[in-house]
């Protein structure tokens, strides 16, 4: 906005390190630019811990709220991304726990099957297979499920992980190997269910 | 190694992740293990039905979604919206003080909107009278216009022409007997207008229209915000502030003033 007239070169063209200086001291151009490199990661955690877009896009402009306001007190001892995505994390965990009591977020799977009104049966397949595994991953303990999540879902490595939820490498190696057995067990119980 | 060891590293050996050593010592347990080995198969199986980290649903969404989530969140920053209907309530709430030295015409003319919607535009002798002294000032700046090139009043003239499409059907929408209205399209149409309110947001515009474009990027974010389904009360305050604000009426003064097959636009307007 008043960049025209300073003498620091255009945020595009700092680094990261500079962007969070800038934007920890107000700058609104440089916080931009940090959201624009990470809102899409934040958008696709708080997808797999919300399970749905509109609360996924709630999530993430609460998180970043957060972020902004957060900011004086990054340390810079965490990477700058690990400390965002535990703010995303946390915010979608809380809500999470107000939804619960709200109202059953998922569908019944009856509902999924009567509810799609055409003959493509792959489409209702895949509408179902992809309930089954909502349902699964949202029965995790929490623990588990943001493991499964942010390893898998999200492709982070261990090392980020054991970072955003501040746990030990091999916790999220236990954690991810039992919520992954965890779930295989409930897709497979659920699969006979329906044939 | 222990069965437990070996397994919590079966996603790392699944995925190339461990160093040679690791690996074979893995490798040579999987052989002679069948507990562990089941484990293995187990985990490939859970995995093949997983959605892949390779499709992410920031994917399924446009550049238009992300410039305007950026824009809410640095909204909220700003302090400007508490809630996802607070520039809303902000707009109402500047009208209302305004209208409160006329209630007479603004009511009984938004009361009349309510019932016809489109029927702003017969009721425009109404609607004159209270909005007059606010158009005014602007009658300097009617004249100011800066002339430039045809694209460009096409441009702006086709997006007044959209936004008023956009409004009118909101203004006409028979909520009453219909508790499942479809919203996608006025969201996605929103969106796109938000879009374009930007793009010719950096042109050179006069400055009633660049008040107006203004006032109705604000009306389309909360439409594109709205939820698909069921956001009725939301959709109520919306047209609450259409008509409050006069924004058709406006929108079709601003239109006028930049048809292109119009060579003299103050002849158009008055
Ligand atoms: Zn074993």
């Amino acid at each position: 906005m008043a960049a025209a007239e300073q003498p620091v070169p255009p945020a595009r063209e700092r680094g990261e390190q500079q962007l969070i200086q800038h934007a920890t001291k107000g700058d609104g151009e440089a916080f931009r630019l940090l959201m624009d490199r990470y809102i899409r990661h934040a958008y696709n955690i708080a997808y797999r811990f919300t399970g749905d877009h509109d609360s996924a896009e709630d999530v993430t402009q609460e998180a970043f709220v957060k972020v902004h306001a957060a900011l004086p007190s990054f340390r810079g001892d965490a990477e700058f991304s690990t400390w965002l995505h535990r703010i995303v994390v946390n915010v979608a965990l809380t809500r999470k726990r107000l939804d619960k009591n709200r109202v059953q977020r998922h569908v019944p799977l009856e509902e999924v099957r009567g509810g799609v009104e055409c003959d493509h049966h792959e489409e209702i397949v895949v509408k179902e297979q992809q309930a089954y595994i909502e349902q699964a991953l949202h029965e995790l303990p929490t623990l588990q499920r943001a493991v499964v999540i942010l390893r898998h879902l999200n492709g982070l490595s261990t090392r980020q992980v054991s970072d955003i939820l501040q746990c030990s490498e091999g916790t999220v190696k236990t954690h991810l190997f039992r919520g992954l057995k965890k779930m295989r067990s409930k897709l497979e119980h659920l699969q006979e269910e329906l044939a | 190694m222990r069965h437990s060891d070996v397994q919590n590293v079966l996603y790392d050996f699944l995925h190339n992740e461990l160093s040679d050593a690791d690996r074979n010592a893995v490798a040579q347990h999987l052989a002679a293990c069948r507990q562990c080995a089941d484990e293995l198969a187990g985990l490939q199986k859970t995995l093949a039905v997983l959605p892949h980290p390779s499709s992410q649903p920031a994917d399924e969404r446009d550049a238009m979604f992300w410039h305007s989530l950026a824009m809410n969140v640095q909204r909220d920053i700003r302090g400007e919206r508490k809630s996802r209907t607070g520039v809303f309530s902000a707009l109402v709430d500047r009208v209302r003080s305004f209208v409160a030295f006329r209630p007479a015409y603004v009511y009984s003319a938004g009361a009349a909107l309510a019932v016809m919607g489109i029927a702003v535009f017969f009721f425009r002798p109404q609607f004159e009278a209270p909005i007059h002294v606010a158009e005014k000032e602007d009658m300097s700046e009617e004249a100011r216009i800066i002339p430039t090139a045809n694209e460009s009043h096409q441009r702006i003239s086709d997006y007044f022409r959209k936004s008023k499409t956009l409004l009118v059907g909101i203004a006409n929408m028979r909520t009453e007997d219909e508790p499942n209205i479809d919203l996608s399209d006025e969201r996605s149409v929103s969106r796109s207008l938000v879009h374009e309110a930007r793009l010719l947001q950096q042109q050179p515009l006069d400055g009633r229209s660049a008040r107006l474009i203004r006032d109705l990027e604000k009306i389309m974010i909360e439409l594109a915000n709205l939820e698909e389904t069921n956001d009725l009360p939301n959709v109520e305050l919306i047209r609450s502030g259409i008509r409050q604000e006069n924004l058709l009426f406006k929108i079709r003064m601003a239109a006028a003033s930049y048809d292109t097959s119009q060579s003299s636009v103050t002849d158009r307007i008055y």
